[in-house]
């Protein structure tokens, strides 16, 4: 009796569903609000972004016409301009922008994107110099989150499908659905099988829509996202609303009242998704604390102090010396000198203290690397991290390549500085690149690998569970 | 009558299984929120106070300097901490805990503590405040969801009314009874952490603070308890209820709450600190009042002249020079305040949007009351920052005073030392006062006590008009 009629009756039931339009209704709109939030955050960053390096380019380029003008004047009795000094030029004029490049689904989810830097502006001093940059944000925002797809998906859709799916059979139990079917010698099993895949397939055709609204408004708007990424974010999000529709399942399967499901799943919701992830949280940071930031503070001045005290009489005249320093430039050199040598003092000895905050954030990131398998949500939510580009590793990776690179530019411009070098015009064509790797799409794909075979694993176990469980379903 | 509708009530929600299965969860995470608030705030007020000291010290003991070099090498405004920060972190992860305050530059906090912590996402800290705004309606709504529903579904609620009971009794000895409920579970672990905080260094000068945060967590309980009643008393089965209420609860308590968010976000947005800093530079080279700061130091430079009658500087019987960065501290001051301001502004605009919406949400309302109660509101971290500038700008001037009138014209070898260091003191936030908080928190608080006239007001017309069946 598993006849086309059966499935078609369950769909027609379901349209009927009380506040199933409305769930759905929600689900778009969040969809499409929560997709273009996350198109105008990341355009905002551009927009922040976008004027800073066409200020610096600007500058450059009449910088590097000072360069080429005092060059062909050919005058060598002409004092250098500031384009030619190595040190005036790298430490206090030029400017270099490092740029994190996103992936193509970036809008799709925040991540700790908010948190961890996108950009770096470099310029020849020390490494430790780089970071002390205070940032402005909204507090409030970082601390209640962006409202992005990650979010809707990993959130919301569990309630949705909660709502859609708690009292799929008690209800039909408690309405006497289930005696008058026995009675008129349908197979209980397969009138429960063909509502199970009904509704589990019209959830599973919900959530492929909605994300590829999604991905279509991100591929006109932002940009192409590849095949392979697209089928792994879909598939991210799919398996992880099975596995909410397996729980429901099971819980229905347990023979409970409509009431005790819905009190059963908003629980299980609780824990899965709100409490897991906070103690995870709570493990890692507790495990593998972070250095005090205050604490490096005061250790850097430390170091400070000796360098400072070899470095103050060069500064001291600096600061006497303010106000006509421009035709000074020789000085100037000299000054730049002293600085560059304090710092490269000092980065020595703070190195290994700056070191231990990348280290202990790897150390939590390979807790929670596998702790995420305590909760499905976690687990969808780094996931979609790591498709968006959006998680810690790959700002690890950004920060790891742009510190490199600052090494080469730091050492262009010093190296120079220590031979007392001028620069020409060829140094200024040949200043270093930043070139970064970023992780394919490939390194990304198999990150979410094993995340997405224990989704599968976990929604297929508890599908079959429920449907086992099912077996010794009573009607009444 | 309304002490037996209260004591049934609370006897049937005692028995029932699902009620003691949440019971168990909010008492779990209440207590493991807790332990880790009591832990960190430990470790982390004592690596404040230590790198405070520290850097007093460091300052009291930097030798003999010119006192413009002394302003160079500056000191750290360092935010301490309270208990109470502990209960609720509010938005201090996500904002700088100390100041660098130097010469020439007003710096943005730096060193946020989520910078470091990012590896399990953004938002999953635990704290006792958000248990109390996430499970405690949960909890609340499990508890009454069914007190009319369930009796009509039982056929029980024709008997009741068949009493002839008066609804404000039947209204009333409902939400006794469930109040009853959940006061048993959550009180003790609150008084566990009063206790908690009494013990605490600082704990006795927050208790008012706590106080006010009890109380309030408990009137947005009420909220959700007479929500609850209303919806139960409106629709026909215990289902619809419970799905209506978890639908309420979610949208209030995660959808609104990042959406409003977003939008204050986008709609007041902020610059970025290295186009403030664009901005800050472009105006001290010209000046903010339509003065050229070159012009305004060359007449300083002519009165100064005039007023000792010499011709140059060099004849000055004080250093000229310390007047000159006197005077340029207090031009860049004013522009640096021009554009903190602005920042400020806008931050305060943000959450302003983010205030209007709790009228959407009673979480989003009892989420900004409770952290200004706690002391971690965008209220006090700005307090901080300006307290730490006026600081910095006492500490610049003390130093360039010094300059001024204990060296000579020109002179570059002229040192101080540890006197005029100790002289300038050292830093010390003092916080805000309860009263300051209160009154920045009042059109909070009036929303948190809309939501609660709105409730009750909802809850009795329900009641007034409660059927058998709907």
């Amino acid at each position: 009796l598993n006849k086309p009629h059966n499935y078609r009756a369950e769909l027609g039931l379901l349209a009927h569903l009380p506040g199933i339009k409305a769930m759905l209704a929600l689900l778009a709109v969040s969809t499409i609000l929560a997709t273009a939030s996350g198109l105008l955050r990341l355009d905002a960053n551009e927009q922040t972004l976008e004027p800073l390096i066409r200020a610096e380019a600007e500058t450059r380029d009449a910088l590097a016409t000072a360069m080429q003008r005092y060059e062909s004047a050919a005058d060598a009795s002409a004092s250098q301009p500031v384009s030619a000094q190595p040190g005036a030029l790298g430490f206090s004029v030029l400017n270099e922008y490092v740029v994190l490049e996103r992936p193509s689904l970036a809008p799709l989810a925040a991540g700790v994107s908010d948190l961890l830097p996108d950009h770096y502006r470099f310029n020849t001093h020390a490494d430790y110099l780089q970071q002390r940059a205070g940032s402005i944000d909204n507090p409030l925002r970082l601390s209640t989150g962006s409202f992005d797809l990650a979010f809707v998906l990993v959130v919301l859709v569990p309630i949705i499908v909660i709502a859609l799916s708690y009292d799929v059979m008690s209800r039909e139990k408690e309405l006497g659905v289930l005696a008058l079917v026995g009675a008129q010698g349908v197979s209980l099993r397969r009138f429960i099988a063909a509502k199970m895949v009904v509704r589990a397939s019209v959830i599973v055709a919900t959530i492929i829509i909605v994300n590829l609204l999604a991905i279509a408004m991100v591929a006109m708007l932002y940009s192409w996202p590849s095949m392979l990424t697209v089928v792994m974010w879909i598939s991210v999000a799919t398996l992880y609303t099975l596995f909410w529709f397996g729980l429901a399942a099971l819980t229905n399967a347990a023979g409970f009242s409509s009431a005790t499901n819905g009190v059963v799943l908003a629980n299980l919701w609780l824990f899965l998704v709100i409490v897991i992830p906070a103690v995870v949280n709570l493990v890692a940071t507790n495990v593998y604390p972070a250095p005090s930031r205050v604490g490096l503070t005061t250790e850097l001045r430390e170091a400070s102090s000796e360098a400072e005290e070899r470095a103050a009489a060069a500064r001291e005249q600096y600061f006497f010396d303010h106000p006509d320093l421009a035709d000074k430039s020789g000085d100037q050199e000299i000054f730049f000198r002293e600085v560059a040598r304090g710092e490269a003092d000092i980065a020595r000895s703070i190195q290994p203290q700056l070191g231990k905050f990348d280290e202990q954030a790897e150390r939590q990131g390979e807790i929670v690397g596998w702790m995420k398998y305590l909760s499905p949500a976690l687990l969808a939510e780094q996931a979609f991290a790591a498709l968006a580009g959006s998680d810690r590793e790959y700002h690890a990776q950004f920060k790891r390549a742009a510190f490199e690179y600052h090494a080469t530019w730091q050492a262009y411009f010093v190296s120079r500085l220590e031979a007392g070098q001028f620069l020409s015009s060829s140094d200024w064509q040949n200043f270093p690149a930043f070139s970064w790797d970023r992780p394919t799409t490939g390194a990304s794909a198999r990150v979410v690998m094993m995340p997405l075979l224990a989704l599968a694993i976990l929604s297929i176990l508890l599908l079959a569970l429920a449907l086992f469980k099912f077996r010794r379903y009573t009607p009444v | 009558m309304i002490s037996t509708i209260a004591a049934k009530e609370f006897q049937t929600l005692a028995r029932d299984p699902r009620v003691r299965l949440t019971a168990v969860l909010l008492v779990i995470m209440l207590l493991v929120s807790l332990l880790s608030a009591v832990l960190r705030f430990d470790d982390v007020s004592r690596e404040r106070q230590a790198a405070q000291d520290l850097i007093n010290e460091q300052w009291a003991n930097q030798g003999e300097k010119n006192p413009h070099a002394a302003a160079h090498y500056g000191i750290y405004a360092i935010r301490p901490v309270t208990p109470l920060s502990f209960f609720d972190t509010g938005i201090t992860s996500f904002s700088g805990v100390s100041i660098w305050l130097e010469a020439h530059r007003r710096n943005l906090p730096g060193a946020r503590p989520a910078d470091d912590n990012t590896a399990a996402g953004p938002n999953a800290e635990l704290t006792a405040a958000y248990t109390l705004q996430i499970l405690l309606p949960l909890f609340i709504i499990l508890l009454s969801f069914q007190a009319f529903a369930g009796e009509r579904e039982q056929g029980t609620l024709r008997q009741l009314l068949g009493t002839g009971v008066a609804p404000l009794s039947l209204l009333i000895g409902k939400a006794v009874g469930i109040a009853a409920a959940a006061a048993v579970v959550v009180v003790p672990v609150l008084l566990l952490g009063l206790v908690a905080l009494l013990f605490a260094p600082g704990g006795l000068a927050q208790l008012h603070a706590a106080a006010a945060l009890i109380l309030m967590y408990a009137l947005y309980a009420l909220i959700f308890l007479f929500v609850s009643l209303a919806i139960s008393a409106r629709m026909a089965t215990s289902q619809s209820v419970l799905v209506a209420l978890l639908a309420f609860w979610a949208v209030s308590s995660f959808v609104l709450p990042r959406i409003s968010a977003d939008f204050a976000a986008w709609r007041y947005p902020l610059p970025s600190a290295v186009e403030l800093e664009r901005r800050i530079g472009s105006d001290i080279e010209t000046g903010i009042d339509g003065r050229n700061p070159a012009d305004v130091i060359a007449e300083r430079r002519r009165q100064t002249l005039q007023l000792y009658k010499a011709d140059s500087v060099e004849d000055l019987p004080i250093n000229f020079q310390g007047i000159i960065f006197d005077l340029q501290e207090k031009l860049d001051a004013a522009v640096f305040s021009k554009h903190f301001s602005d920042v400020y502004k806008r931050l305060n605009a943000q959450q302003a949007t983010y205030g209007t919406a709790s009228l959407l949400s009673p979480r989003m309302a009892i989420e900004l009351v409770s952290m200004q109660f706690a002391g971690t509101g965008l209220l006090q971290q700005i307090d901080f920052a300006n307290h730490a500038e006026q600081y910095r700008m006492k500490f610049i001037e003390t130093l360039n005073r010094d300059l001024t009138l204990n060296s000579n014209p020109g002179q570059t070898d002229y040192r101080t030392g540890p006197d005029l260091w100790k002289s300038v003191g050292e830093y010390h936030y003092p916080g805000l006062s309860f009263t300051a908080v209160l009154s920045a928190t009042m059109p909070l608080l009036l929303a948190l006590g809309l939501w609660l006239i709105g409730s009750m007001a909802s809850a009795w017309m329900a009641i007034r008009s409660l059927r058998v069946s709907v």
